[in-house]
């Protein structure tokens, strides 16, 4: 009898471990069907998008920066906020599920290895502020001099903040510390261009001091992307009517 | 073949090489051989007073309990005192005994089942095991959660798969074919005990709300109807198999011992709610702490980095870590975890708290983890609370801490353990393995046997430290690294016991793990003939059995110390405990009845609790 008990755990661990190692996370959840509860599988995608995720706004892709020249200095007063209109393609009501951005180590002798940077995001239309949050990283592997980096959050990452999506943002990072030797001064962010996904306008701007900042062209955007989630249609289900779990409402 | 688990039969020569001095299968070719079983080692000669020299700076304040420097504060709550220049309070003592995970969270670290979303208002976002309740979830933006009702809590399950010990319907249970929260517990808990256990660690009962860290308001994060069930409330009817279950269990266990695994970071009321509510107020942006690292790298030649939250506690202010210093902070601590304390709970292991490195560098919020669970380990509030029902002593058990993982830090290129810490606190090492090791990335693999120029000992004495070994064999490191492991082996479980690790179940699906640790402790029901565990009664069994027996009688003679359990070849229990031939007489004997038997039916004795610890 004591197999038979591990058997039916095991069933469930099967699919659990074999629903991660398709980099998936399963949970299950109960629906309510007539008088039944039932458990069916979800799968949030990591680091799929999964329903309701949908990329809204991308200058982060790596091709975006084949081919560009070497990093301006412009954007390396670290201390400052910039920002950049990131104009949504897809938009829906929502809220932001993840978002990248970008980190350049201009100094020629000194590690980061761990930063501080405040994100907010603003409706473009009326200024209005709709969110942020101050990242506070380290780096298993220190960011060595001269190096760039990608750097995003997982899917859903952002989720919880509950930061609505407007049409057309201004997304900036203030970079507020760093350490391991490199100082604010040496921070740089990667540009370039096309957008691929949504658009951008000409300008980056400098919200500390109001300074509009033209990179050359109409393409030299910074490197975000916003990654947006919507209400979800119903996810993909697993019924586990096959290995009789079920959820029962029961009767009174 | 008279078989009760099925283990590839090539596993046992590996056994034996490693467990009686053959080799170094799994071990480095350049590091130090095993310690001869039964050893009880010292503490790695590392000095505490090197570690928490000004190179490795802490927060300012923060020392060993015992330095005489130690100041008295006077933010405390009236009644409550600071630990005293010298110890003061009652002494930390170790305590050895062996445990069992009661897993109740599933799931990847700091990504529960996900968020609740119109569409699933439900979902699973504390990504609770499957057994303790899907359910069983909270609505958003309740604090504390709302009530869930139990009945709507049950699980079916076809009648094959029902566990032993749990009928469909309970005794005195209406007959709707349906199994509930408890009977699953009542079984692990049964089931366990009858095998040895005495200790069970309930593991993140709350859950983890999505995004979040562990939470030390794991109590709060339980729905009302848990709450109750762990008071003793509850609304059955008085010949309901069920009424007050726990604690009539507790009472009929009294030797049992029960803790919870949770988290370190606290917030102004105690408890991280997993509400979703906005956090949008200019000036009050959430802040949270990630680690970075690298999962690709773009054709420019960019490396792609992704971060994972680390401390986060979203929907309320920033989460702290527990301050034993700020009077809110001990009060928050209190509320958390009383309600454990009450329902007869006496350990909390706190999550990632002996803070190995330094992040950022130098942060001193995260490196006093470490001595911060120091402080907490002496608390004089916690040390005089004592819990009924447990068997310490004549009136209860005090209430202890221990944290995750081991503390260590770095001495020059050796990551080296901190035995000021190991010394002053219980310590466990979730995902220990005996070949993997990363050190300052998400994944805390220790490398058990080689990380020091003499392997990781422990005295036994003076320590305790688990050895907890991975659950699902495949690790996953906070990069998204997967790595493969083999099965933890008897061998190394031994080795482990040998090093002064006290063995610990995490998965409770691994059935032969237990098999393997009720050997080294002489504890539960074993079948004598089957010594090395692998499922089989064979030859290798009498090959390992008699290395084992000549290895031990040879250090006894010698007046080394040996470990007087199965493992080591202490079979009949004899009360003189003396490991000689009347032992191999008896094993032999239960052996050679087993194959002889056309049935299969091998001498199983219980062996009882565990045995020297």
């Amino acid at each position: 009898m004591i197999s038979k008990f591990f058997t039916a755990a095991f069933a469930v661990t099967l699919i659990f471990a074999t629903s991660i190692a398709l980099g998936q996370v399963d949970t299950g959840r109960l629906v309510r069907e007539g008088d039944q509860w039932i458990i069916r599988m979800d799968q949030t995608s990591s680091p799929q998008a999964g329903p309701g995720t949908v990329m809204m706004y991308d200058n982060y892709t790596p091709t975006n920066f084949g081919g560009q020249t070497t990093l301006t200095t412009v954007i390396s007063v670290g201390g400052d906020e910039y920002g950049d209109s990131v104009n949504l393609a897809n938009y829906q009501q929502g809220i932001i599920d993840s978002a990248g951005f970008t980190l350049v180590n201009n100094s020629t002798t000194s590690n980061i290895t761990a930063m501080r940077v405040e994100f907010k995001w603003y409706n473009a239309d009326d200024n209005a502020f709709l969110g942020g949050f101050i990242l506070n990283t380290g780096f298993a592997e220190p960011r060595l001099p001269g190096s760039q980096a990608l750097i995003e959050g997982d899917i859903g990452t952002l989720r919880f903040l509950n930061i609505p999506l407007a049409p057309r943002m201004i997304y900036t990072t203030k970079y507020l510390e760093v350490f391991g030797g490199a100082n604010l001064s040496d921070v740089g962010m990667l540009y370039g261009g096309p957008v691929t996904v949504g658009s951008s306008d000409r300008f980056i701007v400098n919200r500390t001091t109001g300074q509009q900042i033209d990179l050359g062209s109409a393409d030299q955007n910074l490197g975000y992307f916003i990654r947006g989630f919507v209400i979800p249609a119903p996810g993909s289900v697993l019924v586990l009517t096959s290995l009789g779990l079920f959820a029962s409402r029961r009767r009174r | 073949m008279k078989s009760r688990l099925q283990v590839p039969s090539f596993r046992s020569s590996l056994v034996a090489l490693v467990l009686f001095g053959g080799g170094s299968v799994g071990v480095r070719s350049n590091q130090a051989v095993a310690a001869p079983p039964g050893d009880p080692t010292p503490l790695n000669p590392v000095v505490c007073a090197g570690l928490h020299a000004p190179a490795t700076p802490s927060t300012p304040g923060y020392t060993c309990p015992s330095d005489p420097s130690y100041p008295t504060g006077s933010t405390l709550p009236a009644g409550l005192s600071w630990v005293q220049a010298g110890g003061g309070q009652a002494g930390w003592t170790p305590d050895r005994t062996p445990a069992v995970f009661i897993q109740m969270r599933t799931g990847l670290y700091g990504n529960s089942g996900g968020p609740p979303t119109e569409a699933t208002p439900g979902g699973n976002p504390l990504g609770l095991n499957w057994w303790w309740g899907p359910l069983a979830v909270p609505t958003p933006g309740a604090t504390p959660p709302v009530d869930v009702p139990r009945d709507e809590g049950k699980i079916k399950f076809n009648t094959d798969d029902l566990p032993e010990g749990i009928e469909p319907d309970g005794v005195g249970t209406p007959d709707d074919g349906l199994i509930d929260q408890i009977q699953v517990l009542d079984y692990y808990l049964s089931h366990y005990y009858s095998q040895g256990a005495r200790r069970f660690i309930f593991n993140i009962p709350g859950g983890v709300a999505w995004g979040q860290d562990i939470m030390i308001g794991q109590w709060q994060l339980m729905p009302q109807w848990k709450q109750d069930f762990f008071r003793g409330i509850d609304n059955l009817p008085s010949n309901h198999p069920q009424k007050e279950f726990w604690p009539r269990w507790k009472a009929a266990h009294p030797d049992a011992v029960f803790e919870v695994y949770l988290g370190a970071p606290v917030v102004a009321n105690g408890w991280c709610s997993p509400c979703y509510t906005a956090n949008t107020i200019p000036g009050q942006l959430f802040e949270a702490s990630a680690q970075s690292v690298k999962v690709g790298t773009t054709t420019g030649g960019q490396d792609i980095l992704r971060y994972r939250w680390t401390i986060a506690c979203p929907g309320v202010p920033q989460a702290d870590d527990y301050n034993p210093r700020n009077q809110s902070s001990v009060a928050a601590i209190i509320q958390a975890i009383q309600p454990w304390i009450d329902a007869g709970f006496s350990g909390f292991w706190m999550d990632a708290a002996s803070s190995n490195g330094s992040f950022p560098p130098n942060d001193l919020k995260v490196y006093g983890r470490r001595l911060a669970q120091l402080e907490l380990s002496f608390q004089p509030y916690f040390r005089n609370q004592i819990v009924p029902y447990q068997s310490d002593t004549q009136t209860g058990r005090r209430v202890r801490f221990g944290g995750e993982n081991i503390p260590t830090s770095m001495v020059g290129n050796v990551e080296a353990i901190d035995d000021c810490s190991v010394g002053l606190c219980s310590w466990l090492a979730i995902s220990t393995q005996p070949t993997r090791y990363e050190f300052g990335i998400e994944g805390p693999f220790r490398e058990f046997k080689t990380e020091s120029p003499e392997g990781w000992l422990f005295a036994r004495d003076k320590s305790e430290v688990f050895f907890v070994p991975d659950p699902s064999r495949t690790l996953v490191s906070g990069n998204g690294t997967r790595y493969p492991e083999p099965p933890i082996t008897f061998a190394e479980f031994g080795e482990a016991r040998r090093r002064g690790f006290v063995l610990a179940l995490y998965n409770l699906d691994e059935a032969q793990q237990w098999e393997f640790v009720k050997r080294w402790y002489s504890m539960g029901d074993i079948n004598i003939a089957d010594f090395n565990a692998d499922g089989s009664v064979n030859a290798q069994d009498v090959a390992d059995m008699n290395a084992a027996i000549n290895l031990s009688m040879s250090r006894e003679q010698q007046g080394l110390p040996v470990l007087k359990v199965f493992a080591n070849g202490e079979f009949n229990q004899d009360p003189a405990r003396k490991i000689d031939e009347s032992d191999r007489t008896f094993w032999m004997t239960q052996y050679n009845n087993c194959i002889q038997q056309p049935n299969g039916a091998c001498a199983i004795i219980n062996y009882g609790g565990p045995d020297d610890l």
